[in-house]
């Protein structure tokens, strides 16, 4: 009724599950890592033209409080 | 007067193409996935001489089933669109048709993979799949894929029964199908629940695609 067993094929089944299982987990890992990498670097970013538009900002300022006084 | 309708008809065709473009996607990426992840003969190994499971329809309400149910539902998820379910379920006979004929793909017989008892089979899946998910949309999302993957995958199962086993092995015998409809809605609730789970990531991934 249920033909014969074929140990063979559950045996190349479980090995290709094994397979497309590490496949996955390595993809979702590397998405994670490009992900991060990608907010690090936005992160960066955001830091470097906060301190530069200070860095602008301050003279100006400074000027200001001279042309008061 | 008549440009602005014939716009927001052209638009709304290439949304929907959009759409039907990613179930048919799915549909074939699912087919493949499933051809080289259970060669010929391994389902029904692990069923009946690993699990010692009655038969025939184990490997239909445990694998097959929960399978497709997982990649139909994701597909009709991440679309919010409906027909896709049916239109994923197309697109994997045709690409198991594909498979076994010009690449050879082992199959087990008595699944009766690409022909059109196959097709019917499929079609019917994904028929229900759609069905469901209208009738059920009072229910939150989650109870919805829970409904939905138990209903279609008892529907297969019994279509199974009826139309293909006893062309391909024999008729189910009553006392297996407690057994066996306790195993498929098990196995339903469980797929449906995953394709729920599956479906918030990578909702999230799709939606930063469209925003870029």
């Amino acid at each position: 009724m249920c033909g014969p067993a074929d140990f063979g094929a559950l045996h190349t089944s479980l090995t290709r599950l094994a397979a497309l299982f590490a496949g996955g987990v390595a993809t979702y890992a590397v998405s994670r890592l490009v992900s991060f990498c990608r907010r690090l670097r936005l992160k960066r970013r955001t830091q470097e033209e906060a301190r530069s538009h200070l860095l602008r900002t301050l003279p100006v300022q400074v000027s200001g409080e001279h042309s008061n006084s | 007067m008549l440009k602005f309708p014939t716009r927001r008809l052209v638009k709304i065709d290439v949304a929907y193409a959009k759409k039907a473009a990613l179930g048919v996607a799915m549909g074939a990426v699912g087919a493949a996935l499933f051809l080289f992840a259970f060669p010929g003969g391994s389902i029904s190994t692990l069923m009946h001489d690993v699990l010692h499971l009655p038969g025939p329809g184990a490997g239909i309400a445990a694998v097959f089933g929960p399978f497709l149910i997982f990649v139909l539902l994701l597909s009709s998820l991440l679309t919010r669109t409906r027909g896709v379910a049916l239109i994923a379920a197309l697109a994997f006979v045709v690409s198991c048709m594909v498979l076994v004929q010009v690449h050879g793909a082992r199959t087990n017989p008595k699944g009766a993979f690409g022909s059109l008892l196959f097709l019917a089979a499929l079609a019917l899946l994904g028929l229900a799949i759609e069905v469901v998910l209208v009738l059920s949309s009072a229910f939150r999302p989650a109870r919805q894929c829970l409904l939905t993957g138990a209903v279609a995958n008892a529907v297969l199962l019994i279509f199974y029964w009826l139309v293909i086993f006893p062309r391909t092995a024999s008729w189910v015998k009553w006392k297996d199908v407690p057994v066996l409809m306790g195993i498929c809605l098990v196995t339903g609730l469980l797929a449906g629940y995953v394709a729920w789970l599956a479906f918030q990531p990578l909702s999230r991934v799709l939606a930063l695609g469209d925003k870029e």
